[in-house]
């Protein structure tokens, strides 16, 4: 197979085999999970058959022409393929995780359903090269982000899944006329031809909201908290493996890849998103629902993904495509975690819950593990990545964005290990054990691979360096 | 055989009521559904072949004496062929089951094939007088129909809207009489070149008004909207699916497109007017979709809102923009059609148009409750549905046109548009399952499967826009456009 | 000896806490008798490393100047080899210690682990590598202090974690500023003069070191962790393993990578760090109840000691520095371990409950009494040596206040050990403690060792002096005739050492009169300093942990957590749930009220707007 078929076979496996899951659930249940799980991981593997050709560096362009210059445009790069291999890999574990986590649950097809299309429209996203196809699978995902809050169906949780699916339309139309205005300027939607021309100061900040809105940086940030509501498998996903990295994937994918941004932006964003990271990171230490601490969070570690690839040096790029990888695997295995111990103690509030650790050790283990890794301590795999974008930050002369973002890492600290102390050590309140295995070995897999990714962090880096100096053509 | 396109459902609408003596139901179902299907098949097969090498004319003629009734066939009008034969055939189908309790079957399905004719013949005319002509048989018809039901609400409804188009094609009327005046004829390539030498600037100025009052009335723009809003929630669904699909773009939208592109010509102070206008549209009724608790009310002005970006679309004048116009056109036939006949499984099923006494009916009737959404997204504008295209092609056109803040309008309008359907999402069938419908079942068979037919054309048509395109829409664009720049090259007030 | 070798002080440790991990408690002579085998084959190594001095590894890592770089020289494998025999005398302890411990497994995992960390920390001759495993340790010390299993030891394991994780944090900050400065990361290719920037990255790698090594402010987890943590835990961590770390660090900061200049600025923040740790951690030493607590202060107060000596940039201060830093890992070491021996035994450390047990446990009595003497400074042991090199060097260094406040710590450590002492072991036995014996022999041994060696480096002070210390300062002390180890440091009757004798005449006094006052209460001996008048409130607050950096930070920490989520996030989140809504239901409401179902109204509209299209056509065609 070449690459070409191998991208297509990735965007169109999981994309038709979600289609395909409620076929499969008429013949049973089990034979619905098979299939879910088989899709998945179908398409966790195809990406990374592709790695040595990423290892070889260079990029491959497949177009096939449509009408007024919309044409359908396939970008094979290593940042590409990283970013495929680290989604679909995390996504796949999260299918795994989910057949033990909703199996009692109504609506299992169209869950399968999304989280499937989910997927796959995020392996559509990573490979296009046509600013309006970016749009497109942009917007499938919303879609079945939409759904899939909305799971359980209660009247405040499809308020809140409405709420998501608005704000983040809102951006992404923004985003929208962003490109619609580069399409002004440069007569067309393909990346590749755009390269390295300026963009529109106001372009730019037409597509940051989008980006923004995507990846619930401040001011558009709020909704990913409130999406909390969501199956804890679905935020994992939300939260880890696809939604919010599309919004730093696309700022790799267009204000590194392809255009340099005004000199004016260069310096805001930076600080944009610090303010973001810390501000996210004082709400996640006041709430006391375990999953909105987890998903603020999530808005914090997402300022250090932007504010890496936004000082744009090699540090910071390769810091924050590194952390990509990281917090998909620790912050899915934080909410995973989460959702063993909701599922346990029917509650979320951390004040309910208490010396856990006796009861399900592994879980236990397992946040810890996780939460060293989102906070940077080594040889967890976050250490490297937040460092990375710290040196960068550093390097690009701005040490008094690293000090605060340093000042982050020490609140995280804060409130990760409040969560832990209240939740899993002090006295037992809910004597709940462990339940369903395929969520306790999803669960040790990822603690396990955080701290894997930090040992041997030179094998992801050695793509990661490669991605970057791929990208980085001005630093050439 | 441009002919056909009246002939036929004129014909069958002429039998039907004989028929319906014999069969009450099975033959009339048979004989309107394929009189229509017939006509798809001939608008999609046979219709590109005739206008392969250019408009087609045909001259009627009775017993080999030519009458004042020509019929032209060019890509806008095959377009709007396609578009009524593809909503009609959907209407029709669901009227199979829907139209059972109602009674008087073949007396429906004869007022529904003459709606058909005359929007078919408006679209085929090429006279100022066969306009108004075909606009009033299509008229008639809708009105009997709008108040088919004979309630009290629907009589009224059919009332304000016979009232409202009354005044509507008065003005058409004298409108059509002063350009006959003034030019001496009323076909539509004369008149065009009448014009060019005359030179009579505020004539036609009030002309344009009186037409731009006449059609904006028929195609709802704000402020002549407020007849639709009644008319349209109170007629049967399969009829609502007409009149907000087909009746409103073709006797409104249609009529003032051809009109004004290809017979005065668009001058800038028109298209300034027309844009206005559309985006006033877009924008008001989008507020008003969102306060609206009856499901088809939410619809009817959501209908209104979505010819405002039609209007906003060819108001720009540019190819693109017309482009973007009249694919905006079609999706929104296909996509409210279809929102309104899962409308009426909704209603036939609960009894209900309140949203407020709806909910999780997704559990019940997951068909009809797939297909809904995706007629709103569609019309949301969401990718990959229709609508995302031609709402893209418009905001691309508006942006290169160099009329940023219309852009942002739509682009927000559209955030608007997405926030109402998401509440009616929300209320009648995302979320949990009011107790009171448990024993709701699934529409019958024929309801869901024109409910599909349409959800599978919004799918189809968004995932192969690109064929779709330049198939059908370019055509009719490059009529339009060809006839711009023919007309604003030499002409202007 | 392949350059390879050098990964085997990190991966032997770090293999075995893997495997003692998972070893069975059933097994629990195997996990000793293998955790001893690999301590000492990290002795045994530790020797053969400081025999070879010369090695260097390097594999590239994660790219731009990032590799994976270690280096042994004389420094690097002094330090290895000290770790690695506080690591086999832990270890020996804790087989006894620990023995029915409900987490020795985990104890011993942790163990091995933070030495794996350690040793690849002080071979690492790249800041990255440096950093991976200093922090790494934050790991391995909340695994550690949690496994105390008080109800509190989870909250002061975040306590220690935060506070050092704020230094490595600050640390990681130093080093970017270091690397923007000098351009490199390999350790060994840095040396900048500590100005501008440069000076901003010495302050904040300072914070690193001093952190690690306990100082004033980034101390107070210390004395929590010896109430909630296990004895043998101090004994490691704290007293030991990361003095030895964080002077080292220091040290190397100030000699290898900045410029340190006596006199300068820099040179006299840290001797004021040094000066105001010593006497403030000793003030809180001396009025402490319990000998944990009591011992932990004192390991704050002798860090200010080594960071004063490193910190007047005189050689022959650094020496003392250095030298005190060894010396202060044996006896602070030997003393937690003593104190865990009669914790062993009675079940208890408060010094109330205690007294008399020097003819029960004579063996501990020892041990304990040379420990403390040498901590307190008194000719010859080595902490005498030491000390007195410190107080050469901060005379020399022209600020004699500086040397003034390490001879008042000197006073109450010594006033504290008499207390301390006097409570445990000598005055009389308390009925509150049944029968006691010596404790076994692994537990013994160890303090002997310790108290051994304090005896021999302070007898034999050249011996240390001559084979660790003086080799450290080859190439950086610029007039080597300052290094004069035979001339006045070592020597009893010279003017600085008769002041540091005095100061212990004066803490016996000191304690004698307290102990008089007091009724003949030796715990209560210190009363008399704590009842002074402004003093007793200044200890009330402490007490209250009003001056504790942590407790205070925390309150701001979600002072501004509150802020930030009330005054930014939940405003944010109004606009959107509320301010959108609302207006968009406002503006509908007005929409649907003129939609009032009239006709004439209607009409009245289409009427209107054919005016106004009218008008606009003609308006705009003008």
């Amino acid at each position: 197979m070449n690459a070409e078929t191998i991208v297509l076979l990735t965007i169109l496996v999981p994309v038709v085999g979600s289609f395909a899951t409620p076929l499969a659930s008429l013949l049973s249940r089990r034979a619905r999970s098979v299939w879910a799980i088989l899709v998945s991981a179908v398409t966790a593997v195809l990406p990374l058959t592709l790695i040595p050709l990423a290892l070889q560096g260079g990029e491959l362009v497949v177009r096939k022409s449509l009408v007024l210059g919309l044409d359908f445009v396939l970008i094979i790069d290593p940042l590409s393929i990283f970013m495929a291999g680290v989604s679909s890999f995390v996504g796949c574990l999260i299918v795994v995780y989910s057949v033990g986590y909703i199996h009692k649950e109504e609506n299992q097809n169209e869950y399968y359903l999304m989280v499937l299309l989910f997927i796959g429209a995020m392996m559509g996203l990573v490979f296009s090269g046509n600013l309006i196809f970016l749009y497109l699978f942009w917007e499938i995902i919303a879609i079945s982000c939409w759904r899939l809050i909305g799971f359980y169906r209660e009247p405040a949780h499809v308020r809140k899944a409405d709420k998501a699916f608005l704000v983040t339309f809102f951006g992404a139309v923004v985003m929208l006329l962003g490109f619609i205005q580069i399409y002004g300027v440069t007569n067309t939607f393909d990346i590749t031809a755009m390269r390295g021309t300026l963009v529109p100061g106001t372009a730019v900040l037409l597509i940051l909201f989008g980006l923004f809105s995507k990846s619930a940086t401040i001011p558009l940030h709020t909704w990913l908290p409130d999406a909390g509501v969501a199956p804890t498998t679905v935020t994992a996903l939300l939260h880890a493996a696809v939604l919010v990295k599309i919004g730093v994937y696309a700022f790799a994918r267009l204000f590194l890849y392809t255009f340099r941004l005004p000199e004016g932006w260069q310096q805001a964003i930076p600080i944009i998103v610090v303010v973001s990271s810390l501000v996210a990171a004082g709400a996640a230490a006041v709430e006391n629902d375990i999953k909105r601490i987890l998903a603020y969070s999530t808005i914090s570690q997402i300022g250090y993904i932007f504010l890496g690839f936004s000082v744009a040096n090699a540090a910071g790029i390769s810091g924050s495509l590194l952390f990509i990888l990281m917090h998909g695997l620790a912050k899915a295995g934080l909410f995973l975690c989460a959702g063993i111990v909701i599922h346990a103690v029917h509650t979320k509030d951390i004040r309910e819950m208490g010396g856990l650790v006796k009861t399900m050790p592994v879980t236990a283990i397992a946040f810890l593990v996780c939460s060293f890794s989102v906070i940077g301590i080594p040889p967890f795999g976050g250490f490297f990545s937040k460092f990375l974008v710290i040196m960068g930050t550093v390097q690009a002369g701005r040490p008094w964005l690293a000090a605060a973002a340093l000042f982050t890492a020490v609140l995280t600290m804060y409130y990760l290990f409040r969560v832990f102390s209240l939740v899993f050590l002090g006295e037992l309140k809910h004597p709940a054990p462990e339940k369903t295995k395929s969520m306790v070995f999803v669960v040790a897999v990822l603690a396990v691979l955080s701290l894997a990714a930090g040992l041997f962090v030179a094998y992801p880096m050695k793509l990661v360096n490669i991605a970057t100096t791929e990208m980085s053509w001005w630093l050439r | 055989m441009i002919i056909l396109f009246v002939a036929l459902p004129l014909v069958v609408a002429g039998i039907l009521p004989l028929v319906g003596k014999v069969s009450r139901r099975v033959v009339p179902d048979l004989l309107a559904n394929a009189a229509l299907l017939f006509l798809l098949v001939y608008a999609a097969i046979a219709g590109r072949h005739l206008i392969a090498g250019g408009p087609v004319l045909q001259q009627l003629s009775w017993f080999g004496e030519p009458v004042a009734i020509r019929l032209a066939l060019d890509g806008f009008s095959l377009l709007m062929l396609l578009a009524i034969a593809l909503v009609g055939l959907a209407a029709c189908l669901f009227s199979i089951d829907y139209m059972e309790h109602y009674g008087a079957k073949a007396n429906y399905y004869a007022l529904f094939l003459v709606m058909i004719a005359g929007m078919n013949g408006l679209v085929l005319a090429t006279d100022l007088f066969n306009v108004y002509l075909f606009m009033e048989v299509a008229a008639v018809a809708s009105y009997a129909l709008v108040a088919f039901g004979l309630g009290r609400d629907e009589l009224e409804a059919a009332f304000k809207y016979l009232m409202l188009s009354v005044v509507a094609t008065a003005f058409i009327l004298i409108s059509v009489a002063v350009i006959f005046g003034m030019t001496g004829s009323l076909d539509f390539a004369a008149v065009a070149k009448a014009l060019q030498e005359l030179n009579a600037g505020a004539a036609v100025g009030v002309a344009s008004a009186f037409f731009l009052m006449g059609f904006g009335l028929k195609a709802a723009l704000i402020p002549f909207h407020a007849w639709l809003p009644d008319a349209h929630p109170s007629a049967p669904a399969p009829i609502s699916a007409v009149l907000s699909g087909l009746l409103i773009k073709v006797s409104g939208v249609y009529a003032m497109t051809r009109i004004f592109l290809n017979v005065f010509g668009l001058t800038p102070a028109l298209s300034t007017v027309l844009m206005s206008l559309g985006a006033l549209s877009m924008v008001v009724a989008a507020f008003l979709a969102l306060g609206q608790k009856d499901m088809k009310r939410m619809l009817a002005y959501s209908s209104i809102s979505q010819v405002g970006y039609v209007v906003l679309g060819i108001g720009i004048g540019t190819p693109l923009g017309i482009a973007g116009g009249l694919f905006h056109l079609f999706n929104h036939a296909l996509a409210k059609g279809l929102l309104f006949l899962t409308s009426g499984s909704v209603q036939q099923a609960t009894g209900t148009r309140n949203l407020d006494e709806m909910g999780g009916l997704a559990k019940r009737m997951p068909i009809t409750a797939a297909t809904n959404l995706v007629g709103a997204l569609s019309i949301a504008g969401v990718p990959p549905l229709n609508g995302f295209w031609s709402k893209l092609i418009i905001i691309i056109a508006l942006v290169q046109s160099g009329h940023p803040v219309f852009a942002v309008i739509a682009v927000l309008t559209s955030v608007l548009t997405l926030w109402y359907y998401l509440l009616m999402q929300r209320k009648a069938f995302f979320g949990k399952l009011n107790e009171k419908w448990a024993a709701v079942k699934e529409a019958p068979f024929w309801m869901t499967a024109a409910t599909v037919f349409l959800a599978l054309l919004c799918v189809g048509i968004g995932i192969l826009f690109s064929s779709t395109v330049t198939t059908w829409i370019q055509p009719a664009a490059d009529v339009l456009a060809d006839g711009v720049h023919a007309v604003i090259g030499s002409w202007g007030f | 000896m392949t350059p390879k070798m050098l990964l085997l002080p990190i991966l032997l440790p770090a293999v075995l806490a893997v495997v003692l991990l998972v070893i069975p408690r059933t097994l629990r002579l195997v996990r000793d008798a293998l955790a001893l085998a690999g301590a000492a084959a990290l002795l045994y190594y530790g020797f053969v490393f400081f025999s070879l001095k010369d090695l260097r590894f390097n594999v590239p890592w994660l790219g731009m100047g990032i590799d994976f770089d270690l280096r042994l020289y004389h420094f690097s494998s002094f330090i290895l080899l000290a770790l690695a025999g506080f690591l086999i005398l832990i270890i020996l302890y804790s087989t006894v210690k620990m023995k029915d411990a409900p987490r020795a497994r985990e104890f011993f995992a942790y163990v091995f682990l933070t030495a794996a960390f350690a040793n690849g920390a002080v071979l690492a001759n790249n800041f990255v590598p440096l950093v991976f495993f200093w922090e790494g340790l934050l790991v391995t010390l909340y695994g550690l202090i949690t496994i105390g299993g008080r109800p509190t030891s989870g909250r002061t394991a975040v306590k220690a974690l935060l506070i050092s994780g704020f230094c490595d944090f600050s640390m990681i900050l130093g080093i970017g500023l270091l690397w923007t400065v000098s351009g490199t990361l390999t350790m060994s290719q840095v040396s900048v003069e500590p100005t501008g920037l440069a000076a901003i990255a010495f302050v904040l790698m300072m914070i690193g070191a001093a952190g690690k090594a306990g100082a004033m402010p980034f101390h107070t987890w210390i004395p929590d962790a010896a109430v909630d943590a296990p004895v043998t835990f101090m004994a490691f961590l704290p007293a030991a393993f990361e003095k030895l770390l964080g002077i080292y660090l220091l040290a190397r900061i100030s000699l290898d990578f900045f410029k340190l200049r006596p006199g300068s600025g820099l040179s006299v923040l840290l001797m004021v760090l040094g000066a105001v740790t010593i006497v403030l951690a000793v003030l809180m030493a001396l009025v402490q109840k319990d000998l944990k607590r009591l011992l932990s202060y004192h390991a704050v107060s002798q860090v200010g000691y080594m960071i004063l000596g490193i910190g007047t940039a005189v050689p022959f201060g650094i020496a003392g520095g250095l030298f005190h830093m060894i010396n202060h890992a044996m006896y602070k070491c030997g003393l937690f371990l003593s104190a865990g021996s009669v914790e062993h035994r009675t079940g208890t450390t408060e010094l109330k409950k205690l007294g008399g047990l020097r003819k029960e446990m004579p063996l501990t009595a020892f041990g304990f009494t040379v420990c403390a003497l040498a901590i307190s400074g008194v000719w010859p042991l080595n902490g005498f040596v030491s000390k007195e090199m410190v107080f050469h060097g901060a005379l020399e260094s022209g600020y004699t206040v500086f040397a003034i406040a390490a001879w008042v710590g000197a006073i109450f450590t010594f006033a504290s050990f008499l207390k301390a002492g006097h409570s445990v072991f000598f005055g009389e036995r308390t009925r509150e403690i049944p029968a006691v014996k010596e404790s076994q022999p692994a537990i013994v041994v160890p303090i002997l060792v310790l108290a051994a060696l304090c005896i021999l480096f302070g007898v034999y002070n050249k011996l240390p002096l001559t084979l660790f210390i003086q080799p450290i300062l080859a190439g950086h002390a610029e007039a080597g005739a300052h290094l004069d180890f035979t001339s006045h440091a070592l020597d009893i009757f010279n003017p600085v050492a008769l002041i540091s004798i005095g100061c212990l005449v004066l803490a016996f006094l000191l304690h004698r009169h307290g102990f008089l006052k007091s009724g003949r209460k030796p715990y209560l001996a210190s009363e008399p300093v704590h009842n002074l008048p402004v003093v007793h409130k200044l200890y009330d607050l402490a007490e209250a942990r009003v001056f504790d950096p942590y407790e205070q930070g925390i309150k701001v920490l979600h002072g501004l957590s509150l802020v930030l989520y009330k005054a930014v996030d939940r405003p944010i989140d109004f606009v959107f749930e509320k301010v959108v809504t609302v207006a968009g239901e406002k503006f509908t409401a007005i929409l649907r009220k003129a939609h009032n179902g009239h006709y004439a109204n209607y009409l009245a509209w289409c009427l209107a707007g054919l005016i106004i299209v009218a008008g606009a056509i003609s308006l705009l065609a003008k």
